[in-house]
């Protein structure tokens, strides 16, 4: 069964579609890449599928249910989890308390949260700086606290916004052996990368976006061969050189 | 678990409690209450406008709900405003609602500007209102409370100690309660809700209700801080209890002090309240308003010096201090 199918989704900001009538499907195991050029609206996508916006038209169904329209706060609790293409540490408070807060709406106590806190620490590696104020961290941690964050959650749909935009080729290859970690065969997980090497060792399957449609979709060799693809990326003139 | 950290706020505290049998000048005491009626207003804005970070400028309006309410129950059927006082909190709660629910969704400046428009609104009805359902609230004239004694079943005394003692034990349970909330869930999340709205959301956290929640506990309390004025003063008006300033201060001393922390709003109210008590006394008769004037001074130089209040300093010296 598919664990997510967007349906003929369509959202407008004034006169212009972010998203135009766009269907994809996600289902567990799966690591889907969300590729296009700036402002071709896949940060858009995120957004109705947590439900920070409601979507003009078409339908999201996650497990079977309709959750177009829900609450950010009520997508999460149901198991969609996401980072930020810009981080939202909460900065004046300690990495470990910042990692509490997301596990306290799944966790009964405080001590139960603070266990799956300090393991997810371990997890991505941020055990040492747990004391540290978030706001001190450096971008890679801070990216690795949004993941953290993100997988406090318990998420069955992770969907990962450029989670390695401004990394070196070293902490890459860092992220691209958590992500690995991360995908098993109970979770599904949409990336938004540009980085190309990323997204041909992660992905199964990429849809590339532009103008808010879907262009192509297949495995990432043939999709960056595509000719839609091309003219979307670099123009015309380079359709067929 | 640091033990030490907490010997000196102990003590602080079990001095204040003994200190009237030392020194029982009725100034002095009158000055301190009105130190900790604002600390403990404050104290109440703080949950609100500092753990949950939204600036109202409208708390004024709790403060002359809840001791409109309580006084008009009192000189109707006589109920007891130690009774009363609760129902002060509750409808200050209710009304909390009432301005919470449509100016949650607005930000900074925004909300700020639309619960002083609520605050002021309120001010204006009860300075028009000669009655209101039936109850005598006397406009713009204010309500007199009997003078009955010494009557400690109705919240009246003729000795400033016991006001001394009622209000420093609502700060202290206030500061109790405040100390647990930020250990668990709720203050958590408030923080979340502070520090960032959006990833909180994305986290799952209900921040509607969670705003909802720290404005009624927020106004809850400030209701309460009504009904002790009401009591202390046994006079109240819209302009005495309801008026612009009362919200103004409640924000001041704890940004000052220290917003989004227990101790904050008490070191600003020690700080602030006896300044404007001594421009009060020195300067009212030239120029009004002239504390007011102060504040602003000492608010500028604050944040343009210790944009997260005077507390920061103070505890690093502090930890330096139990540390060595």
């Amino acid at each position: 069964m598919d664990l997510l199918i967007v349906e003929d989704l369509v959202k407008y900001f004034g006169g212009l579609y972010a998203v135009d009538h766009l269907s994809f499907s996600a289902s567990i195991g799966e690591v889907v890449g969300l590729i296009g050029p700036n402002g071709a609206g896949k940060t858009t996508v995120f957004n109705l599928i947590t439900g920070t916006y409601p979507p003009d038209q078409g339908r999201i169904v996650y497990k079977g249910e309709n959750i177009s329209g829900l609450k950010p706060h009520v997508t999460c609790r149901k198991g969609i989890g996401r980072t930020f293409q810009i981080t939202k540490p909460f900065g004046s408070l300690r990495v470990i308390d910042n990692v509490l807060i997301a596990c306290y709406p799944k966790s009964q106590t405080k001590k139960e949260a603070q266990q799956k806190a300090e393991g997810l620490l371990r997890f991505v590696g941020l055990y040492e700086k747990q004391e540290v104020l978030a706001k001190h961290l450096t971008l890679v941690e801070r990216k690795l606290l949004e993941i953290a964050r993100a997988l406090a959650s318990e998420p069955t749909l992770l969907l990962l916004d450029e989670a390695m935009a401004g990394l070196n080729e070293k902490e890459v290859n860092d992220a691209i052996c958590l992500i690995n970690k991360i995908a098993d065969n109970k979770i599904g997980i949409l990336v938004i990368e540009h980085i190309f090497k990323v997204i041909t060792k992660i992905t199964n399957r990429v849809i590339v976006l532009d103008r808010g449609k879907k262009i192509a979709e297949g495995d990432a060799e043939n999709v960056m061969n595509d000719e839609n693809v091309i003219k979307a990326y670099f123009g015309e003139d380079y359709a067929f050189a | 678990m640091n033990v030490k950290k907490y010997n000196f706020p102990v003590l602080f505290i079990l001095a204040l409690f003994v200190l009237p049998f030392f020194f029982s000048s009725p100034v002095l005491l009158h000055v301190l209450i009105l130190v900790y009626f604002y600390a403990f207003l404050s104290m109440s804005w703080n949950i609100l406008g500092g753990f949950a970070g939204q600036l109202s400028l409208g708390h004024a309006a709790y403060t002359a709900i809840g001791a409109y309410l309580s006084t008009m129950l009192f000189l109707r059927w006589h109920i007891s405003p130690w009774v009363t006082m609760f129902g002060g909190g509750i409808g200050a709660s209710i009304m909390s609602v009432i301005i919470g629910y449509p100016c949650f969704k607005l930000r900074g400046a925004y909300y700020a500007l639309s619960t002083l428009a609520f605050a002021e609104l309120v001010r204006v009805l009860i300075t028009n209102t000669d009655s209101f359902l039936g109850f005598q609230i006397n406009a713009a004239r204010g309500l007199l409370l009997p003078v009955m004694g010494h009557a400690p079943g109705y919240f009246q005394f003729v000795d400033k100690q016991y006001y001394y003692y009622i209000i420093l034990s609502f700060c202290t349970i206030l500061t109790i309660i405040l100390y647990f909330m930020n250990k668990f869930r709720f203050g958590y999340y408030l923080a979340a809700i502070r520090e960032d709205q959006e990833a909180a959301e994305a986290l799952g956290i209900n921040v509607t209700w969670c705003k909802l929640l720290a404005g009624i506990m927020s106004s809850f309390f400030t209701g309460i801080g009504g009904v002790f004025y009401a009591q202390y003063v046994l006079y109240i008006s819209a302009q005495s209890i309801g008026a612009l300033h009362i919200s103004l201060e409640m924000a001041f001393i704890s940004i000052v002090g220290g917003k989004g922390t227990i101790i904050g709003p008490i070191i600003g109210a020690f700080l602030l309240t006896p300044l404007a008590e001594l421009t009060r006394v020195y300067l009212a008769g030239t120029y009004m308003g002239m504390h007011l004037v102060f504040y602003g001074g000492v608010l500028m130089l604050v944040v343009k010096f210790m944009p997260s209040g005077i507390i920061h300093p103070l505890r690093m010296l502090y930890e330096k201090i139990i540390t060595s």
